[in-house]
């Protein structure tokens, strides 16, 4: 029986040490041989390269964080991207200024989010079949306002988010920076983040302790509907153009980033910072192959590997610890 | 009480001793010098607070574990219990709380197992095996087709299989280890008659519990174990709940329960026909500054669901609230908490703590307001955190190894303070305790009943629901019962026994209002 325990105990210590950063050494790993091995890679320009993809992907998987840290998966945050994008494009098109055009965006996103908090917290419905039926709706939504057509003729004074920089560091990074100071910060110091903390470790407990974890979990789906339109803001103006398919292709890596960021230092937990090193993970490593010329059906693949890895590692850890 | 079935006399010869039996795990002394008899044709009740030392007796005498010291001897003749097959050898058949049932295997099956009978081209014979169950002396009626799977059977039919199972092998005792802990009222019963049977055939019959109630009903000679000692062995007819609960405790009733002011007048809290469909009937009580309110009554008698009422947690049907005289309504349990009503709940794992949160995030959980850095603005502050919480942790002596450990990683007892504290930290006036010593140990919960007296003394207004009546009596200044969702009695003298009677009526089985509860 105590050789059990020492087992268990030795398992423990494994992922409360080398595991809790586990994530940490593996992307100071990769970047070392990538910097090392491929030249392009540690090239300024990819270096700016990258802190562009990191700051999109960044800011979905920020917000994302904030229902999953009470168990709420969101999918719709590639729909709401693309959807407010079409939003303000149509705007700024209509003459309207650029405040007016990003107001109308996070407007767009907030909305979403609220009518996909309602439906969870409030109906009581499946997030996952929810926001998976949300998605379809805002989509199709898209597809009716562009006709299926991607808007090109956004006015050029708007790049300055997407493409512009200060001093060599992309705006879209700052932004990126901002946010994610705001959305830590909230978590860390605000009664509303320590709240949330308490829902995510146990929702009964949190209820019974006066919490009013439905209008909590309405709070998480406004914030990732929110940080989904700032997604699709930037991202919009990044390719000046926008279409209802842009914002897709993040909801994977979103996720990959999140389950990685609950594997690291806070073992099944979602967290910020976590899901920081959860992006950079997934962008130096599919910048990697891309430069190692890895045909694009392997990154895809690749993808699918590290979120499962993602899954495996937090879920494992939390097993662990809960003995 | 009645006792079921006393045919049998009970002064008959030993089949069974055991002589200063020793047991040492790692760190603690699990037995020291136990002395144990058992008799033919007698039902002996083996008691004691959880980890006391019962089990590890038994599994001695199983032979799964190896006295350190001591004899076992059988009939007079010294014996050697190597492993559990010795024992059975001799005579002893051990039931354990998991029931060693085969779900897939039939009846028969599992009553021979691993023992069938062979036909002439060498495979198990099922005919043979029914015909054999018949054979059995004094078998139970199962009460179920004996080729179905067992897997089917209820619990009680498992128990009546695994009895056939030791009576095929010819058992003189019959060790059970606590029965009844998933069995229902009338399940119970069934089990006593079984019991009763076995008694009248000549068996003896070791009845492991911590339930009191239990052992009064079946047991002729009851033995005491606390602290790895036997406290004693007495027959029943010479014993009362108030010895047997001080010999488990091993303190006299007035030193558990700690002296207690009388209530002020000042009425705290007023309930008016509080009611909720079939659970909740027309319940009307007062609660004074500085009561001890009992709320005794049998698990499913409405009084969880009264309390969390009260705090909010399930809704209402009809009734009203009044607290300090003043009319109010409590919707949620944050109108509650803000009233100043706070509720330790039963199951504190699941409703009580954020497990992966630390000792003063959970201390503080309920009373955020506190930790404001700035008096407009929402920031939380670490140091006010800390300052907050400190109070509590040192006042209610949460031992742990920080105020920043997980509260995972406590004990049950620390759990509780825990759960105390958050409320301490909110200044709640009105304390429900839902059975707040469930699954803790002995020490931890003299200083749970010290905390809830001494609360009172400073006016705070507690109900208490126990399912422990001696708790509830010994702690109390008043206790109302609960039946069926009523209110059935309002006890100003709330004596002992009856308390008892009332709870447990006439034809009371013993699954719920017990002696002292300690199942984790």
């Amino acid at each position: 029986m105590t050789d059990k325990i020492g087992k268990l105990d030795l398992r423990v210590k494994f992922f409360t040490s080398l595991g809790k950063y586990g994530t940490i050494i593996a992307l100071a790993a990769m970047i070392l041989c990538f910097g090392l091995v491929l030249p392009p890679f540690r090239s300024i320009e990819n270096l700016q390269n990258l802190l562009g993809q990191l700051a999109i992907l960044s800011i979905f998987a920020a917000g994302m964080t904030c229902p999953l840290k009470m168990a709420d998966f969101d999918l719709s945050i590639g729909a709401i991207a693309a959807i407010t994008g079409i939003v303000v494009s149509k705007v700024l098109i209509a003459g309207y200024g650029i405040p007016i055009g990003i107001g109308c965006g996070l407007l767009t996103g907030v909305v979403i989010g609220l009518v996909n908090g309602l439906l969870v917290a409030y109906v009581e419905l499946s997030a996952f079949v929810c926001t998976l039926a949300t998605m379809s709706v805002i989509l199709g939504g898209a597809m009716a306002i562009t006709k299926g057509i991607s808007i090109w003729n956004v006015p050029a004074a708007f790049a300055f988010i997407g493409r512009g920089d200060l001093f060599g560091v992309p705006n879209r990074f700052l932004v990126m920076i901002g946010l994610l100071f705001l959305l830590w910060f909230f978590h860390a110091y605000t009664p509303t983040g320590r709240r949330m903390e308490a829902i995510g470790g146990n929702p009964d407990a949190s209820q019974m302790s006066g919490i009013n974890v439905a209008f909590n979990r309405l709070l998480g789906f406004v914030l990732s509907g929110f940080c989904s339109a700032i997604a699709g803001i930037v991202l919009m103006s990044a390719v000046m153009s926008a279409n209802p398919t842009m914002g897709s292709t993040y909801l994977l890596d979103a996720f990959g980033a999140c389950f990685i960021g609950a594997a690291t230092v806070r073992i099944g937990q979602f967290h910020i910072w976590g899901t920081l090193v959860g992006v950079l993970i997934v962008v130096v490593a599919i910048n990697g192959l891309i430069i190692m010329m890895v045909p694009g059906y392997y990154t895809s693949m690749i993808q699918g590997v590290i979120l499962l890895l993602a899954v495996v590692l937090s879920s494992t850890g939390r097993r662990l610890l809960r003995k | 009480m009645k006792k079921v079935n006393h045919l049998m006399p009970t002064n008959q010869e030993t089949i069974l001793e055991a002589k200063g039996i020793v047991k040492d795990f790692p760190g603690q002394r699990a037995l020291d010098r136990v002395d144990f008899d058992v008799r033919l044709g007698e039902v002996h009740g083996l008691v004691g607070e959880n980890g006391a030392g019962k089990s590890t007796l038994i599994k001695i005498i199983a032979g799964l574990y190896q006295a350190d010291q001591g004899e076992i001897f059988i009939d007079g003749k010294r014996r050697e219990i190597k492993n559990p097959r010795d024992s059975r050898d001799l005579g002893l058949a051990f039931i354990y709380q998991e029931l060693n049932i085969v779900p897939h295997l039939s009846v028969a099956e599992n009553i021979f197992l691993g023992r069938y009978p062979l036909n002439r081209f060498k495979f198990v014979s099922r005919a043979r095996m029914v015909e054999m169950v018949k054979e059995i002396p004094d078998a139970l009626t199962v009460g179920a087709d004996l080729q179905m799977p067992a897997g089917g059977l209820s619990i009680i039919q498992q128990w009546k299989t695994i009895i056939n199972r030791a009576l095929a092998l010819n058992s003189r005792i019959i060790f059970m280890d606590e029965p009844t802990s998933s069995l229902t009222h009338e399940e119970v019963n069934e089990l006593f008659r079984s019991i009763a049977h076995l008694k009248s055939t000549g068996k003896a019959i070791v009845y492991v519990s911590h339930r009191m109630e239990e052992v009064f009903r079946i047991a002729d000679r009851v033995t005491v174990i606390r602290d790895a000692r036997k406290v004693g062995t007495a027959s029943i007819g010479d014993m009362n709940r108030g010895k047997i609960y001080q010999m488990m405790l091993g303190r006299e009733l007035r030193d558990i329960f700690p002296p207690r002011d009388p209530p002020q007048d000042r009425v705290l809290l007023e309930v008016k026909n509080l009611s909720r469909g079939q659970v909740v009937k027309n319940v009307s009580f007062q609660l004074r500054s500085g009561e001890i309110l009992g709320l005794a009554g049998l698990v499913g008698a409405g009084r969880t669901e009264l309390a969390r009422m009260l705090f909010g947690a399930e809704r209402k049907d009809a009734g009203e609230v009044f607290i300090e005289g003043q009319r109010v309504n409590i919707e949620t349990t944050k109108d509650a908490i803000h009233r100043q009503i706070a509720l330790v709940p039963e199951e504190r794992r699941r409703d009580g703590l954020v497990l992966p949160m630390d000792v003063k995030q959970n201390i503080t959980l309920a009373s955020l307001k506190k930790l404001w850095r700035w008096v407009k603005i929402p920031v939380l502050s670490h140091s006010k955190e800390s300052e907050a919480a400190r109070p509590f942790f040192e006042s209610v002596a949460i031992k742990a190894s920080g105020m920043d450990q997980q509260v995972a990683l406590l004990s049950g007892g620390n759990q509780q303070k825990v759960v105390l504290s958050k409320w301490l930290c909110c200044e709640a006036k009105i304390l429900i305790f839902d059975e707040p010593t469930r699954g803790i140990d002995v020490g931890a919960k003299f200083a749970i009943y010290q905390l809830i007296t001494d609360l009172a003394r400073r006016g705070t207004g507690i109900i208490l629901i126990s399912s422990d009546l001696t708790e509830v009596v010994g702690l109390a200044h008043r206790v109302l019962v609960m039946e069926k969702g009523r209110i059935k009695a309002n006890l100003s003298e709330a004596d002992l026994e009856t308390v008892l009677q009332l709870c447990l009526g006439d034809d009371a089985a013993c699954g719920g209002a017990s002696g002292p509860e300690a199942t984790a």
